[in-house]
């Protein structure tokens, strides 16, 4: 039905764990083994209550790999924001060439925590690059909250199916993710 | 859509019953037009139609203009969200705003939200891009709209729609 969001993947954290898979097809980390493909021109990631195992900690992003599922880990991941603080000037941040797409470190315990939209483009197109766009509000383990607003790319022409959420020392936590595909 | 609320000619606009514990993330659509210069304020609504107005409101909004330099709006521990629909002039334009709202209903997390929105001034474009939460987990069922300006200022029309997150 044109207009509708059409559920493809859920995930909830039910234990700690160290990287995950939303999408992904066989290596996805539902049941679902949904892998994303052209069913779909454009998916909308929405996720909430991602707090990590240790204070300080990141929740960082990579696409996974359509060829074989697996994550791209290529310094080929671009990415640019404009960090909105409720405390402090908002600042510009980005990267180049980087081999994830940073974010900011959360904490472990209410509010120290990560949720958002993340929108996908292009992501089962194997002649361009995939490109999402993202919504956050972030807590920092300080805390210090902030709306993380912008843009990120992997500059490879392939098919990508999936995003991997990792962290950047001990695990996430928690977290619930649903993963929709927009109808066309 | 869960529910529509439509006013007019009034000072402010107070949608109860816009979430309920169905979904965990609403969008809400805001048309409107004020007869003067103001902020858009919110203030939140607990499940019996109260106003929520403990030192829990913060906001992180950037304002972008067509005719000035763009600028921060944020504060911290407020009673109100101000600034998510941008700043309202009295021209034709009107004004504009999509609000993505996250665990309104939780009483385990805060509740927080994202916008987008434009207006008109008599200078030109003003757009809003930004975030606001509320540090408290109360509960959240409804929306109070109005304007910083207050007294007897009226909307010629605030409509308010909102949508639960549903997978088909």
């Amino acid at each position: 039905m044109a207009g509708s969001l059409i559920l493809v993947d859920q995930f909830t954290v039910s234990s700690p764990a160290s990287s995950f898979i939303i999408g992904g097809g066989s290596a996805g980390s539902s049941t679902l083994n949904y892998s994303m493909d052209s069913t779909h021109n454009v998916y909308m990631l929405n996720y909430q209550n991602v707090f990590m195992s240790s204070d300080g900690a990141k929740a960082r992003m990579r696409f996974t790999k359509t060829s074989d599922n697996s994550a791209d880990t290529s310094s080929n991941y671009d990415r640019a924001s404009k960090q909105m603080y409720t405390n402090q000037g908002f600042f510009n941040s980005s990267g180049t060439n980087q081999t994830f797409i940073e974010t900011l470190s959360l904490g472990t315990t209410n509010p120290e925590s990560s949720l958002g939209t993340v929108y996908c483009f292009n992501f089962p197109n194997a002649s361009e690059y995939s490109f999402i766009t993202r919504e956050l509000i972030q807590t920092t383990q300080t805390p210090e909250t902030a709306g993380v607003m912008g843009g990120a790319v992997l500059t490879v022409a392939q098919a990508t199916n999936g995003i991997q959420f990792f962290a950047d020392t001990g695990n996430i936590a928690s977290g619930s993710f649903s993963l929709y595909g927009l109808a066309k | 859509m869960v529910k529509e609320v439509n006013g007019t000619n009034v000072v402010s606009v107070t949608a109860t019953d816009l979430f309920s514990t169905d979904y965990q993330v609403y969008e809400v659509y805001l048309d409107m037009f004020y007869n003067a210069a103001s902020y858009l304020d919110i203030q939140l609504l607990d499940s019996s139609g109260n106003v929520l107005t403990g030192s829990n409101y913060d906001v992180a909004v950037l304002e972008q203009k067509v005719y000035a330099t763009f600028g921060e709006f944020r504060f911290q521990n407020q009673n109100i969200w101000r600034d998510l629909g941008g700043y309202m002039t009295n021209t034709v334009g009107g004004n504009i705003a999509r609000l993505t709202i996250y665990n309104p209903t939780s009483t385990s997390s805060h509740t927080s939200a994202t916008t987008q929105g434009a207006s008109f001034m008599s200078s030109g474009l003003f757009g809003v891009k930004g975030m606001a939460t509320y540090k408290a987990n109360d509960g959240v069922y409804g929306l109070k709209i109005f304007a910083s300006g207050g007294g007897s200022t009226t909307f010629d029309y605030l409509n308010v729609k909102s949508y639960g997150i549903k997978a088909e």
